[in-house]
């Protein structure tokens, strides 16, 4: 199977800065990732319009959600971070279940925001 | 930093959550307190409130209010009357420009809120704002209000909101944001208010003073004066 090649990564200089909020998911009943990407993506686009949401530069990490604890993480660009906490806190439901969206913090890169907010530790301590 | 949420309703006003209920979950989003502002039903309810608050068992600030939603300016005078010395906090639900007008010349009122609801503008002008900043009446924001409004209506809401604030901006009239919650479903944590401020046009710093610093001098000076330490502005026993 032939890969799919993919564009250089750009140097630093050139990378948008980005801005990594963790959040936290408190709800009344179970829901489902994709129903929780949806009601975000939702709140962004009826807050900021398609052209604020698309300057944004919005990222849902659906493979770092964690259905138990409902954590999860949403990247976007750092001139954009206050239009996100915004659009969060005003998420009233994912489906018929009511929610209440709290931001637990913004870190500059996954791993950071990871031992940050979700109490994970470096392996390097154990040694 | 203390964060607070001076607007939040108990079942006693027909929310859905309990006290005990709203406080723990207030204190899960980082607040250090929380004002209980049950709808004006007489003075029994009032007492039952505040039996209530005596009874619950956490921590966290909690202070008994009453909401005053007056017909007339006549009505809202004979409420506060009868009220501002048995409750921390007196909030008054504006719209009709004469009560918000009303509100703003009274010392009495701690915050008018939600001026513009319903209205076709902002429900503010330079006198009542001049008013609000002599006589210490802060503007409330309802975060209800944008939460349960969508599209055109929410895009009116936040708009007068936004001219509100610069306009308080500008005359530095106190201003707060409040969840207006009825149960736990509504409330917010105190930082994505003040991402809210921000984003309707003004500065993290002032932002921050929503939710931090002028609902905290609200209700110290008010405490002050329930407990007999204040007599006047400016006068205090200690």
């Amino acid at each position: 199977m032939v890969e799919e090649k993919k564009p250089k990564p750009l140097p630093p200089s050139l990378r948008g800065r980005r801005r990594y909020v963790a959040f936290q998911v408190f709800s009344e009943g179970k829901f489902i990732t994709q129903d929780l990407i949806n009601s975000i993506w939702h709140s962004l686009l009826n807050l900021l319009g398609e052209l604020g949401a698309s300057q944004a530069d919005i990222w849902i990490a659906k493979d770092i959600y964690d259905e138990a604890k409902q954590i999860g993480i949403i990247r976007c660009s750092h001139d954009n971070v206050e239009q996100v906490r915004t659009a969060l806190a005003l998420i009233e439901r994912i489906g018929d279940i009511r929610v209440v969206v709290k931001v637990l913090g913004i870190s500059g890169t996954i791993k950071a925001t990871k031992m940050k907010f979700f109490g994970e530790t470096r392996l390097t301590e154990f040694t | 930093m203390k964060f607070y949420d001076l607007f939040v309703q108990s079942d006693l006003s027909g929310g859905e959550s309990s006290l005990q209920q709203l406080v723990d979950f207030a204190k899960k989003l980082g607040y250090s307190g929380i004002a209980v502002c049950d709808n004006y039903q007489g003075l029994e309810k009032l007492e039952e409130l505040k039996n209530r608050i005596s009874e619950l068992k956490t921590d966290l600030e909690v202070y008994p209010s009453v909401n005053i939603i007056p017909t007339s300016v006549n009505e809202m005078k004979e409420i506060v009357n009868k009220v501002r010395e048995k409750v921390n906090l007196v909030v008054v639900s504006g719209s009709d420009y004469s009560v918000n007008r009303a509100a703003c010349d009274d010392s009495r009122i701690d915050i008018l809120m939600h001026p513009e609801l319903g209205r076709p503008d902002s429900g503010l002008d330079e006198p009542s704002l001049e008013a609000a900043t002599q006589n210490n009446v802060a503007i409330g924001i309802s975060f209800r209000e944008i939460l349960f409004n969508f599209r055109k209506p929410r895009a009116y809401i936040l708009n007068h909101i936004s001219k509100n604030l610069i306009l308080c901006d500008h005359f530095r009239t106190p201003f707060v944001v409040c969840s207006c919650a009825q149960n736990v479903w509504g409330m917010r944590s105190p930082r994505e208010f003040v991402s809210l401020v921000n984003v309707l046009g003004l500065d993290i710093g002032k932002a921050f003073a929503a939710t931090t610093s002028t609902p905290q001098s609200i209700v110290e000076e008010n405490k002050k004066t329930l407990e007999g330490n204040k007599v006047t502005e400016g006068v205090e026993i200690e």
